[in-house]
């Protein structure tokens, strides 16, 4: 439920604020799970998040002609530009739900100091 | 906290790229975001069916109707509003082109495009052109019609980038990872400043300098003479015929006084691609004009025919509108974007078009300075007089300072220094304008007179307007500022700064302007020629005029028949005839039969196939190519004294010149430096030039039965977008034309016909024009470049010129519509 809750927080996220949003749910995420693989879940999570947002666009607009433009003004293979699209937004929820980990066990032992 | 410390390192390390430029990239996170960034744009639809826009302060609604050629028909009740639809339209489809033409006047395409555009940005600023810009808004009343129009345009161009989400923006921005400024009222007189630089900045005074440093004063001023020495004319001077005056040209001499070694450095307010070598290739940088009167015409309506040469760039400089204000305004054609009028185009009454004049508009002072390493004043009537400085700061992408530049003015302009030598520049372009005005009056003329009224105010660049009415008048006139110059002086020279009677002593008068109205011969031309004969005319307005080539074909062609029809006319726009080659094939052909058959056999190889040519610059010719690198080679042969130590052309004088060179057989010119045991004359160097010309080619392009010959294989269009980038541009797209024919094409293919228009007044209105490119800036829409077939084609489409809004509404693709806010 937790992961479900998580995708549509990103796609909603994405949505509205952008990348910051994957960034800022992944950290959260990292901070309050306690499932084992919380980095690539939250990586799976934020490139499903995105790969709807980008057949959304496929169908919505015409991605195909988006591609061979991206192609011709970047010099890089459209199909190219998508992959490192979703391996952006994998790296980015892995990194910050990691972040979001150490965070808490830094705090966990903080406070494990505190009260000894 | 070892995990804690290495996942921040991670995450930073991760968003520090992603953050920043890698290479020519933007930012990825930015650029890559599914629904901010680039993905956003894939919606190729420019709009939606019928659209509702709320903006303040309108009085009353707009409609923008989109027909099917995607161009706007926008219907208001007041100037200001349809202008303000006009602003939004614009903005639309042409944004970015918007922003990085008022960057480019500016000097400020570094803020978005980097360091390297620097030189280009500081050149901008040195010339004035924002700082003159800024200066005529300033001094407009906020009730003057021209303050009220470009802010209204300004308020509709902030309409659309107000209400623009990450799907609108266009890619460029995407691209380059930045955002659109705020648009202001004064950008549109920047680009009237832009046009000026395109258009008007003729430097023949600095070509000379360089020339006589190498030949002689003399000499110098015989290869950029004031009076072209073949005479066809704007202003129709009764002949029938071109009259080409004898002439002797000076021969090469000692060289003046002057650094021989510095001498590429000579760049005074010059673009840096003038100093290019390429520069040297024949300029395509030009227009025609034509129209008949209804006496010769087919069915007895005057017809026009526009054809502007320009940089051909996509989307193009040209945007296609119908403005429309019951009672008072109904015009259609082309505008620029930035521009709030109609430029080239016509309405229910008048039809008219432009070419360029290239009259000298521009002249230098040498000043005399107290202090050359830290200049403060200047000597003026043995007066020091306190220079003004204009510090120019210029910033990158990241908003950090990267350049700092102080431009010093006297009371005649900018001031350029180079090797501690001060020169200061007065230009027509910089001082008061009123071309604002203008385009909102001849929007409105009835009739030629009319419209000749509405061009008073015309300043700068001096254009040549032709227009033609309905009762079937036809007019043309050399419009803008003639500076009058001290002592009868002509203009071609670099005046002493330090005495106030060199400058200028005021202006023409509009009666004295070149021009003519309803001529016996019944029809009227221009194509950048010397628009009047010197035996009819005294005063100086120019000098090193554009060769007449163009203007030789379209009057030889407008005097074979008694009547021509529309169709013709439109044919004419791509006629591959050539009066250059005319002139220059008989010479070649004309020293092979001199020359006899002792020559190689690969030059009797090249003479016969010259012979064979028709002379016609079609797409699958064959020889035109052959002919074109002989007249290459020529140039570097007879010139070869204008080259500097390292064998590079310092200047080069038009092929006017050359052509009168041909009159004097065994004038030193044609000597070849690099031979001390003979002197070559003219039939010598036309061989040589031959024989070097068909190896060249074989070299290149292999024999002509490999097939790679073709005119359209070798000389073709090309056509890139605003930021260079290739995967976005047309390239190589077939043409018919070569250099100096009425359709030019020549050198690297950038430059030639940018809007091509034919319009008939009749009863009704036959309107039929295209440019290369389509109405839409986007390189993802339909629109982008849909019109480039029947471009290459010579093919014109028909202008839908509705007469009521309800025929519009009938067949139209689109509507948006702009309300006041709180309307329903």
């Amino acid at each position: 439920m937790i992961i479900l809750f998580l995708f549509m927080s990103m796609v909603a996220g994405s949505l509205f604020l952008g990348w910051p949003a994957i960034a800022t749910l992944g950290f959260l995420y990292g901070l309050t799970t306690r499932q084992t693989r919380p980095c690539t879940f939250s990586a799976l999570v934020a490139m499903s998040s995105w790969l709807l947002l980008l057949v959304w666009r496929s169908l919505n607009g015409d991605v195909p002609v988006l591609l061979e433009t991206l192609e011709n003004s970047t010099n890089i293979p459209g199909w190219l530009l998508m992959c490192i699209t979703l391996t952006s937004s994998g790296i980015l929820g892995a990194t910050s739900t990691n972040l979001g980990i150490g965070t808490r066990l830094a705090l966990e032992k903080l406070s494990t100091r505190v009260s000894d | 906290m070892t995990r804690f410390i290495s996942s921040i390192v991670l995450l930073s390390i991760f968003l520090y790229l992603g953050n920043s430029r890698l290479g020519s990239l933007p930012p990825l996170l930015n650029f890559l975001d599914p629904a901010h960034g680039v993905w956003a744009i894939s919606n190729t639809e420019d709009q939606s069916d019928l659209m509702l826009k709320p903006i303040e302060g309108l009085s009353d609604k707009i409609q923008i109707i989109y027909d099917n050629r995607q161009v706007p028909h926008i219907y208001a009740q007041t100037i200001e509003d349809v202008l303000l639809g006009l602003g939004y339209a614009v903005a639309r489809d042409r944004l970015f082109q918007l922003e990085l033409q008022t960057r480019a006047t500016a000097g400020t395409l570094t803020e978005i495009l980097g360091e390297r555009v620097l030189p280009l940005d500081r050149q901008a600023r040195q010339l004035g052109l924002a700082w003159a810009a800024e200066k005529n808004h300033s001094e407009l009343a906020p009730t003057s019609k021209s303050y009220r129009y470009q802010a209204a345009y300004a308020q509709g161009v902030n309409a659309w980038i107000g209400e623009m989400t990450a799907s609108k923006l266009p890619l460029e921005y995407h691209l380059l990872g930045q955002k659109p400024m705020e648009w202001l009222p004064q950008y549109s007189a920047y680009l009237n400043k832009n046009m000026g630089r395109t258009l008007s900045m003729k430097n023949t005074e600095r070509r000379k300098v360089l020339a006589a440093r190498l030949v002689g004063e003399d000499a110098a001023n015989a290869l950029f003479p004031v009076n072209s020495w073949i005479q066809e004319p704007i202003q129709p001077n009764g002949q029938k015929k071109p009259r080409f005056d004898p002439i002797s040209l000076a021969e090469p001499g000692r060289p003046c006084a002057g650094p021989r070694d510095s001498l590429s450095d000579l760049g005074l307010f010059t673009l840096p691609e003038e100093l290019d070598q390429n520069h040297f290739l024949e300029t395509t940088l030009g227009s025609n004009n034509w129209a008949i009167s209804a006496s010769r015409s087919s069915n007895g309506n005057p017809i026009i025919s526009g054809d502007p040469h320009l940089n051909l760039t996509l989307p193009s400089i040209w945007y296609e509108a119908h403005l429309n204000v019951p009672g008072e305004l109904d015009v259609y054609g082309v505008t620029i974007p930035g521009s709030p009028g109609i430029v080239i185009g016509f309405n229910r009454n008048v039809a008219w078009t432009f070419t360029n004049t290239g009259s000298d508009v521009m002249d230098f002072y040498k000043e005399q300075v107290d202090d050359p390493q830290d200049p403060k004043a200047y000597l003026l009537d043995d007066q020091w007089k306190t220079l003004k400085k204009r510090v120019e700061a210029y910033v990158d992408t990241k908003g950090s300072v990267i350049q700092t530049d102080t431009i010093l003015h006297t009371h005649r302009g900018p001031v350029a220094e180079e090797n501690n030598v001060y020169t200061s520049m007065r230009w027509t372009v910089l001082e008061e304008s009123g071309e604002l005005d203008a385009f909102l009056a001849i929007a409105k003329a009835t009739s030629v007179d009319d419209w000749m009224s509405g061009m008073e105010s015309w300043m700068a660049p001096t254009q040549n307007g032709l227009v033609i009415d309905r009762l079937g008048n036809i007019a043309i006139r050399s419009t803008g500022r003639y500076p009058i110059r001290p002592f009868d002086t002509s203009g071609d020279q670099i005046y002493d700064g330090s005495v106030s009677e060199n400058d200028w002593k005021g202006w023409f008068d509009i009666s004295d302007y070149p021009g003519s109205i309803n001529p016996e011969q019944g029809y009227l031309t221009s194509s950048n020629q010397q628009p009047v004969d010197p035996i009819l005319y005294e005063s100086y307005i120019g000098s090193d005029w554009p060769p007449p080539w163009r203007a030789m074909r379209i009057n030889q062609l407008l005097r074979s028949d008694p009547t021509y029809t529309l169709e013709d006319l439109i044919e004419f726009q791509t006629d591959p005839g050539s009066a250059r080659a005319d002139i220059f094939v008989a010479a070649f052909l004309n020293a092979a039969n001199t020359f006899g058959y002792d020559s190689s056999a690969s030059t009797q190889e090249a003479i016969s196939l010259l012979s064979e040519w028709d002379r016609l610059y079609t797409k699958s010719n064959e020889r035109a190519i052959l002919f074109e690198t002989a007249m290459n080679k020529l140039a570097e042969n007879t010139w070869d004294e204008l080259e500097d130590e390292e064998g590079r052309a310092v200047v080069r004088p038009g092929s006017t010149v050359l052509a009168a060179l041909l009159q004097t057989p065994e004038n030193k010119w044609w000597d070849d430096r690099s031979t001390t045991d003979k002197q070559e004359n003219r039939d010598d160097i036309l061989i040589k030039s031959l024989g070097q010309a068909i190896e060249t080619i074989k070299n290149q392009y292999g024999t002509k039965s490999e097939g790679g010959w073709r005119w359209d294989k070798v000389q073709t269009a090309n056509i890139y977008h605003l930021m260079n980038i290739p995967g976005l541009s047309a390239l190589g797209v077939p043409v018919q034309g070569g250099p100096e024919t009425l359709s030019p094409n020549s050198g690297s293919g950038r430059h030639g016909a940018s809007w091509r228009m034919v319009v008939e007044l009749g009863d009704s209105i036959i309107a039929k024009g295209v440019y290369p490119g389509g109405q839409s800036g986007n390189p993802l829409s339909p629109a982008y470049k849909n019109r480039l077939d029947d471009w290459s084609s010579g093919s014109l489409q028909d202008l839908y010129f509705p007469k009521h809004i309800e025929e519009m509404l009938k067949s139209s693709v689109k509507i948006v519509e702009l309300i006041p806010v709180g309307d329903p």
